[in-house]
């Protein structure tokens, strides 16, 4: 009986040490798996409960020994019983419901129990559980896009600990633990000791790698996996730097990536998501919209040895614009003309304009549009619209009029777009080939490396064309290829997310894209670009890898409006053809999802009422009770024509009806304080006067001529760059120093702490003393007085060195005390025991005795030992202690067993 | 020997004290191993976010474990070094016994190990010490956790620590040395050392329910004997001491203190009285074939358990109970009387010279214990002289070993604890040793028929 006991016992111990903490991980990862996958949506608390049921109920039926056939009962009940309660219930939607929840729980109960059958069974079994629970929560952090350091910390550390947890208590298990209370505590002291160690090792190394950390941490905040919260402050000079550095690595040069919103995603949301919206001023000559492909980073630059497609900014004539849209003030604009210069395109060329409204999703800091953008300027999002839209631009691009998004793609969707793809390659057959192109430009993108995978891919591409056929034969040779069929009539090649056996790379590495194209001839779009990028160069055909958006055109509704989501993030190829310059080709094979939309198209936001005038004005002076103001200008925009005045300007602005923003958030009119950079708009309306403008006057004098006072729709404070960079680095300094503060402070608080402690300690055997002493002065009667100074004597002779052990207090007068101070101690004792056993029969000479031993025991201690030592002797710690501790033995000398 | 896993394990175990690396550490390294190609497979070649901070994560991780590694190690090798040193100049000495020295029982023995002299331990690990005996068998580790202050010092004297260790067979056991393990606390390795230590330990036979058989003496003896109950004597100061406090208050002698004002206690007197003994005669005669084997030392642990039974059983006659021997066992120094009687218990082992007729003194035997591995044709010659007041017990060993195909339902369900007879109990059943016994039990069983006071049993109920 005694021993079930003692069994139970142990295995309530296990329960704690082993079964607990299990279930605290398996809770963890439980939660973690559950914010990464939504499938699981059941609630928590019931998944866990299953886990943490079947863990507990396992590992104690093993623990007593269970037989399989035990497990085997119990898996029959719990089927028996489902099938029960599946054929009571009532529909059909019911069953699937219960199936499906029972197929979660019953997993869960099973891993519960596995565990535990590990647990109770398998020594090293924890080694195994850490394995599982790592790789479990690995996977589910490769699957989470706003991957930071601190949240792997998060979800990683749990389970490292777990297993060095585990770890450290295995030796223990094998073994009975016994439950006394002193074991208890020192196994607790044992773990918490360790804790602090593991905490110490993971300080030293965190503080050792720390440059590494924050390294990482910067190149993640300049990738955007965790959004531009900052806003455009970090733009200085040396972020600038460092971009270009991560330029190399890959497409983005601000945040999100190509693969970031390729990647295969089990997390719908993120594939879902928003990122921008469009009005393209693009139709056919019928009317009907004509979609254009959006273009945000060429690649042109191939790495052989990072096997990547890098951007490449010192490109010759690259028509991409280099500007960063955040930092343009409203209503600005910027005009890149060179940009059709580099374009390298006469024939065929058109102006489209364009307004791109961004969501929070997107990239900001790079210009996003139809091919070769010239010009930008930023719009305000209309108020109600402000939720979905951060911002938004205006663009205009000088596109080609042979560019199309129907013309790209390689499955026409209507049998009518069919002619007008042949026309497209009809016309650039006229381009014979690359004879007159400037040397430099065509080496450059005809660029490729040679050997190995290369030179396959090089053969392929030869093996498919005759040795005179044009460029856009070339081209068409290699779409071909794609589209081919086997002999069955199926599709060779086809689309999928998941390509290869490797997860997810952005851009297919070389032995990928071999693989690609003579094994699995299945990929997305980057592996189709890639492909074709190499083929055609190859060719002899200079073409660059272009990563943008596919545009699908969805609603009949809404004409020219265009919606992009995450999914529609695309990398294709554009080829240059002399005269026209460069040209979209897609050629990756039809792929639904793209052209599907996850969600009904929004509502376009309205467009901003067109301005008559803006101002880039500075505030003299405010009457916040009838919300006017006196600005100062010398800048403005008049009907779209900006203009810089040779003389400064002073008018009073009407700002009653005015909405005001500061940073593009509204905020109040008295936000505006004097000396503020304003930007005021006022817009075209019927019932104001509205001064038109006048050819051949100067500005001038057209400012002599408007209205007073100006009547202000929108005022936008502008964020001073300076002033916001000073403020910043103001308050780093002023954080850095309260953080110096503080630390200083609770260093010293600490130390304060510590040094009262330790000296308190020191002095706490004195203190006793004078607490002794006390009270043989406080003491009312003769006997009480006997009795105290029959205590302060002991410790006064155990602090002088003459300790007792285990002798009766006697002998140790008589045998210790006596002989070595010199001193009656034993008659005292005599004395004393008599009171004490013998009911207090007081004589005249006791008093005496006690008073004469009471002043004798400090002379004799000192005569013995001097004066110094024997006060020295009151900061023996060790030596005060053991006068409290009851000694054990009385022969420590030699101990046995 | 067999190629299985368990033997495997279990020679293993056994080299592995002495090699110092562990199991642990091997798959612990193995592990992290694996993880870290299977991450570099995975993500290595990637370089998105996720690889990015993965990656640098991992390292913070690996070095962390790295660190405590090296800390655990260090420590350990430190610890063990200076250990090492010390016992090379003999600085250190060790001691062990099982339970409290002398009355240890076989099957899960209470062991305690103490190591004196300096001795440091590794940060947060541990040192463990095992009892390395005769023929390679390892007592179980026990983790000397306890220390032993020094008087009037910080630092302690010695370590102690006190374990469990199965040792099933009742007997002497001779110990060679003593192992001791440094321990890291991750338990990744543990650094052997050896301390010569000759002794012989022992354990006894299992005590059972308590009985009390009726018995007789035979004989009677002088006999001293020390009476602890305080008793009316007055007299001179001869038989008193001083009081001193922890003594007992009522025994102060008033009388003495009303006449001198001292306090004195009476200390216990002695006294020569006449007591009578009874002589247990306990036979280990081996009437067939000898082999020493697994079986032999199985069954004399089951007869030393009912020998020491009924030995127990018949002190509570209140005589003082005798046990001649019926062969030579060794001497221990510092065992006291009684303990003695069950020390000759367990000490002793089959023998084939002395024969149960030589060897009782029917005029003395007061009881009379034999095995079934006596020959019928014995038991029929002593029966033929023992007066039939004197009971004869004859242990049935048939049974001592239980049949595989006894099985309860508890067992069908929940794996029993192992016996160590488990491996015997098919063997047993076909061995033919136990044909013999089985065959002497039915002969022996109709002889004691026709005699009372007599028994063939293997569970004693002495209820008679």
């Amino acid at each position: 009986m005694n021993e079930q006991k003692d069994k139970f016992q142990q295995l309530v111990i296990r329960w704690i040490l082993v079964v607990v903490p299990t279930i605290a991980i398996g809770y963890i990862t439980l939660r973690f798996l559950n914010f990464s996958y939504t499938a699981l949506n059941t609630g928590l608390g019931s998944q866990a409960f299953y886990f943490a049921f079947g863990l507990l109920v396992s590992f104690t039926l093993y623990y007593y020994g269970a037989r399989w056939i035990i497990t085997i009962v119990l898996l029959w009940i719990v089927y028996w019983l489902f099938e029960k309660i599946i054929n009571r219930l009532p529909g059909e939607f019911d069953v699937f419901y219960a199936t499906a929840r029972f197929q979660l729980y019953s997993t869960l109960f099973i891993f519960g129990w596995v565990f535990g059958f590990l647990l109770a069974r398998v020594r090293w079994s924890y080694v195994i559980l850490f394995g599982v629970l790592a790789i479990v929560t690995l996977v589910s952090i490769s699957n989470t896009i706003d991957v930071s350091l601190s949240y792997i910390l998060v979800h990683i550390t749990p389970v490292v600990v777990y297993g060095l947890y585990m770890l450290f208590l295995s030796p223990l298990l094998t073994d009975r633990i016994e439950l006394t209370p002193k074991k208890t505590g020192k196994l607790a002291l044992r773990i918490g000791l360790f804790a602090l160690l593991i905490l110490f090792a993971f300080i030293v190394t965190e503080s050792l790698f720390k440059s590494d950390l924050k390294a990482v941490e910067k190149e993640l905040a300049a990738r955007g996996a965790k959004g531009n919260k900052d806003g455009g402050g970090k733009k200085d000079d040396n972020n600038y730097d460092e971009r270009d550095g991560l330029m190399e690595k890959g497409g983005g040069d601000d945040g999100y990536r190509l693969k970031d919103t390729m990647r295969v995603n089990t997390k719908m949301s993120q594939s879902d998501k928003l990122m921008f919206c469009s009005k393209l001023d693009n139709y056919f000559p019928d009317g009907s919209p004509a979609p254009l492909y959006f273009v945000y980073h060429y690649l042109t630059r191939y790495d052989s040895v990072k096997e990547s497609f890098t951007r490449d900014i010192n490109v010759p004539s690259l028509d991409e614009m280099q500007v960063d849209p955040t930092i343009l003030p409203m209503y600005y604009s910027y005009t890149d003309t060179s940009i059709i210069r580099k374009s390298l395109a006469r024939k065929l060329r058109k102006v489209v304009e364009a307004q791109v409204y961004l969501s929070e999703n997107t990239w900001k800091h790079s210009v996003l549009g139809p091919a070769s953008v010239f010009s930008i300027q930023t719009i305000p999002v209309e108020k109600d619209f402000q939720k979905t839209f951060l911002s938004a631009y205006k663009i205009t691009s000088f596109t080609s009029e042979l560019n199309n998004a129907y013309f790209v793609y390689n499955i026409s969707a209507s049998p009518k777009l069919e002619p007008l793809q042949e026309q497209r390659h009809e016309e650039l057959r006229q381009v014979k080939n690359y004879a007159k192109l400037d040397k430099k430009f065509f080496d450059y993108y005809t660029a490729q490396p040679t050997g190995g995978i290369y030179d396959s891919i090089t053969k392929l591409a030869l093996s498919l064309i005759s040795r005179d056929s044009k460029p856009v034969d070339r081209v068409i040779a290699v779409r071909d290829f794609f589209l081919a069929r086997n002999e069955n009539g199926k599709r060779i090649f086809r689309y999928t997310l998941k390509a290869g056996a490797v997860d997810d790379p952005n851009i297919p590495s070389s032995k990928m894209l071999y693989n690609f194209l003579f094994k699995t001839h299945a990929g997305y779009c980057t592996y189709y670009a890639g492909a074709s990028l190499f083929m055609l160069r190859a060719l002899g055909v200079p073409t660059r890898f272009t990563t943008g958006f596919a545009t699908v055109n969805r609603s009949d509704k809404n004409k020219g409006w265009y919606w992009f989501y995450a999914s529609q993030a695309h990398a294709w190829t554009q080829v240059y053809f002399p005269g026209y310059g460069w040209l979209d080709f897609d050629m990756t094979i039809g792929n639904e999802d793209q052209q599907g939309a996850p969600k009904p198209d929004g509502t376009p936001p309205l467009p901003p009422p067109e301005p008559w005038l803006v101002l880039n004005a500075k505030t003299e002076s405010i009457n916040t009770t009838v919300k006017t103001l006196d600005a100062s200008f010398n800048q403005l925009i008049f009907f779209n024509r900006p203009s810089v005045l040779n003389k400064t300007f002073t008018r009073s602005i009407d700002a009653s009806l005015c909405r005001v923003l500061y940073d593009k958030r509204d905020t109040t009119f008295s936000a505006i304080k004097p000396g503020d950079s304003l930007i005021i708009v006022s817009y075209k309306d019927a019932a104001k006067k509205i001064p038109q403008p006048q050819p051949g006057v100067s500005m001038e004098q057209q400012v002599m001529d408007f209205p007073l006072p100006i009547i202000a729709d929108e005022i936008h404070i502008r964020v001073k760059v300076k002033e916001k960079k000073n403020e910043g680095s103001s308050r780093k300094a002023a954080q850095a120093a309260e953080k110096k503060i503080t630390w200083q402070e609770i260093a010293w608080i600490a130390a304060k702490g510590l040094g009262s402690l330790i000296i308190l300690v020191l002095f706490l055997p004195l203190l006793y003393l004078c607490y002794r002493l006390l009270r043989i002065a406080l003491a009312r009667d003769e006997s009480t007085k006997a009795d105290q100074v029959y205590r302060a004597a002991l410790y006064r002779f155990h602090m002088a060195g003459a300790e007792r052990e285990m002798e009766t207090p006697l002998d140790y007068a008589q045998t210790k005390v006596d002989p070595l101070f010199e001193i009656d101690f034993s008659i005292f004792m005599r004395l004393y025991l008599r009171l004490k056993y013998a009911n207090g029969m007081m004589r005249d000479e006791d008093q005496e005795t006690i008073a004469n031993f009471a002043k004798s025991i400090g002379p004799s201690i000192r005569k013995k030992n001097g004066l110094f030592a024997s006060s020295y002797a009151y900061f023996n710690l060790f030596r005060a202690s053991r006068y409290l501790q009851t000694p054990q033995k009385t022969d420590y000398e030699n101990p046995t067993l | 020997m067999r190629l299985s896993l368990s033997a495997f394990y279990k020679v293993s175990s056994y080299w592995s004290t002495w090699v110092g690396v562990r199991w642990q550490l091997v798959i612990s390294i193995l592990v992290v191993w694996a993880v870290s190609v299977w991450l570099k497979n995975e993500y290595g070649q990637d370089d998105s976010n996720l690889w990015l901070v993965m990656n640098q994560f991992i390292r913070l991780v690996q070095w962390t474990i790295v660190g405590l590694f090296v800390i655990s190690l260090f420590t350990v090798l430190v610890t063990w070094a200076y250990f090492v040193l010390n016992v090379k100049n003999k600085t250190v000495s060790v001691q062990a016994k099982f339970g409290d020295g002398q009355k240890a029982e076989a099957g899960l023995v209470p062991l305690s190990i103490m190591i004196s002299g300096s001795v440091l331990r590794p940060l947060l690990g541990t040192i463990q010490a095992r009892i390395l005996f005769t023929e390679k068998r390892v007592s179980n580790r026990v983790i000397l956790d306890t220390n032993i202050p020094t008087p009037r010092h910080w630092w302690r004297q010695a370590i102690k620590g006190t374990g469990q260790t199965f040792l099933n067979d009742r007997g002497i056991y001779d110990t060679e040395k003593i192992l001791v393990s440094f321990c890291d606390m991750l338990g990744l390795v543990s650094l052997p050392c050896t301390l010569p230590f000759n002794q012989q330990l022992y354990t006894l036979p299992r005590q059972e329910k308590e009985q009390k058989i009726k018995a007789q003496p035979n004989s009677t003896e002088e006999q001293k004997h020390r009476i602890e109950i305080p008793k009316r004597v007055e007299g001179e100061h001869v038989n008193y001491k001083e009081f001193e406090s922890g003594d007992n208050i009522q025994r102060i002698v008033w009388k003495i203190y009303a006449k001198s004002g001292q306090l004195v206690v009476r200390v216990p007197e002695t006294k020569d009285p006449y007591a009578s003994h009874l002589y247990l005669y306990a036979s280990y005669f081996h009437g067939f074939k000898m082999q020493d084997g697994s079986f032999e030392t199985e069954l004399l642990n089951l007869y030393k358990d009912r020998v020491r039974n009924i030995f127990e059983a018949l002190q509570h006659n209140g005589y003082e109970v005798r046990i001649p021997q019926d062969q030579e066992v060794p001497k221990l120094s510092g065992l006291s009387e009684t303990k003695n009687e069950l020390f000759q218990i367990t000490a002793a082992s089959w023998q084939e010279e002395n024969s149960p007729t030589t060897f009782v003194n029917t005029n003395r035997a007061a009881f009379v214990c034999l095995s079934s591995l006596t020959p019928v044709s014995e038991i029929d010659g002593l029966l033929r002289n023992l007066p039939d007041a004197v009971p004869l017990i004859v242990i049935k060993l048939s049974e001592a070993i239980p049949s595989p195909f006894k099985i309860s339902w508890k067992e069908i369900l929940f794996k029993p604890d192992p016996q160590p007879s488990d491996k015997l109990r098919q063997p047993w059943l076909i061995s033919a040793l136990r044909k013999d016994i089985v065959k002497n039990e039915k002969e022996i069983s109709k002889l004691l028929k026709q005699r009372s006071n007599s028994w063939l049993t293997n569970h004693i109920e002495f209820d008679r």
